[in-house]
């Protein structure tokens, strides 16, 4: 048997879980979770617009298992977001309810963080039910130089040791 | 639904583990486990991973389908 894993969104002020394992994580100047076209991310006339933090986290939702260990998260190493977008990530044990971020300070390049060089989520072991490991604190950037539109999607991944 | 690799215990204590098609045998001291991912999580072509992880002395074979790896290096989906 394996646990069952989702990765969820969460908002609001009571961090509200949405599973996002196979859904589309929307950056936006909202806190909300869903995948539409309101309050879009804008190309500024000067400087950048930060969109607000999007907070995932591993949940267990069920499934058997002795314990998760070693959760991590990555990218594939190469910004495919376009000219003028960047992506930024952290680790933050402790929810907040997520806010407009206002800098890139305590953020890494999110695109740093690849299979050789993951972004360590916590060592664990953790085990039954319910969220684990640290959340996951992503927040997008829009320059000057972008396109409009909606850019192209990136790759994600979620992993951990299990027995 | 992806493969997930099952792990036993032999009478003998060996650790085994097996994709249903694939069995890999650990005799004797070392750690076997599941190194599992969730590929393009959140979006619509999110894919689950799951490799086979036997270790010894710092030597790991992960086996993935018809794929094994013999090597030192922590390696991830």
């Amino acid at each position: 048997m394996a646990a069952t894993v989702q990765i969820v969104e969460k908002n609001g002020a009571g961090g509200t879980q949405t599973d996002k394992t196979s859904g589309t994580i929307r950056f936006k100047n909202a806190d909300n979770s869903t995948v539409d076209t309101s309050n879009p991310m804008v190309k500024p006339g000067a400087g950048t617009d930060y969109s607000f933090e999007k907070w995932l986290r591993m949940n267990v939702s069920g499934g058997t298992y002795t314990e998760i260990t070693n959760v991590k998260a990555y990218m594939d190493g190469s910004n495919g977001l376009g000219t003028g977008v960047a992506l930024y990530a952290k680790a933050v044990a402790s929810y907040t309810t997520p806010a407009e971020a206002t800098g890139t300070a305590g953020y890494t390049d999110a695109f740093t963080y690849t299979s050789g060089s993951p972004l360590t989520l916590g060592a664990g072991p953790y085990t039954s039910t319910g969220e684990k490991a640290d959340h996951l604190v992503m927040m997008l950037t829009v320059g000057t130089s972008a396109s409009g539109g909606i850019t192209p999607s990136e790759t994600l991944t979620l992993a951990w040791d299990e027995i | 639904m992806p493969v997930v690799h099952e792990i036993t215990r032999d009478d003998l204590g060996n650790q085994i583990g097996t994709d249903g098609n694939i069995t890999v045998s650990l005799i004797g001291e070392g750690r076997m486990f599941k190194r599992r991912a969730v590929k393009g999580a959140g979006s619509e072509n999110a894919q689950e991973v799951c490799w086979l992880v036997a270790e010894i002395d710092g030597v790991r074979l992960y086996q993935n389908g018809n794929q094994i790896i013999l090597t030192r290096q922590d390696m991830n989906p």
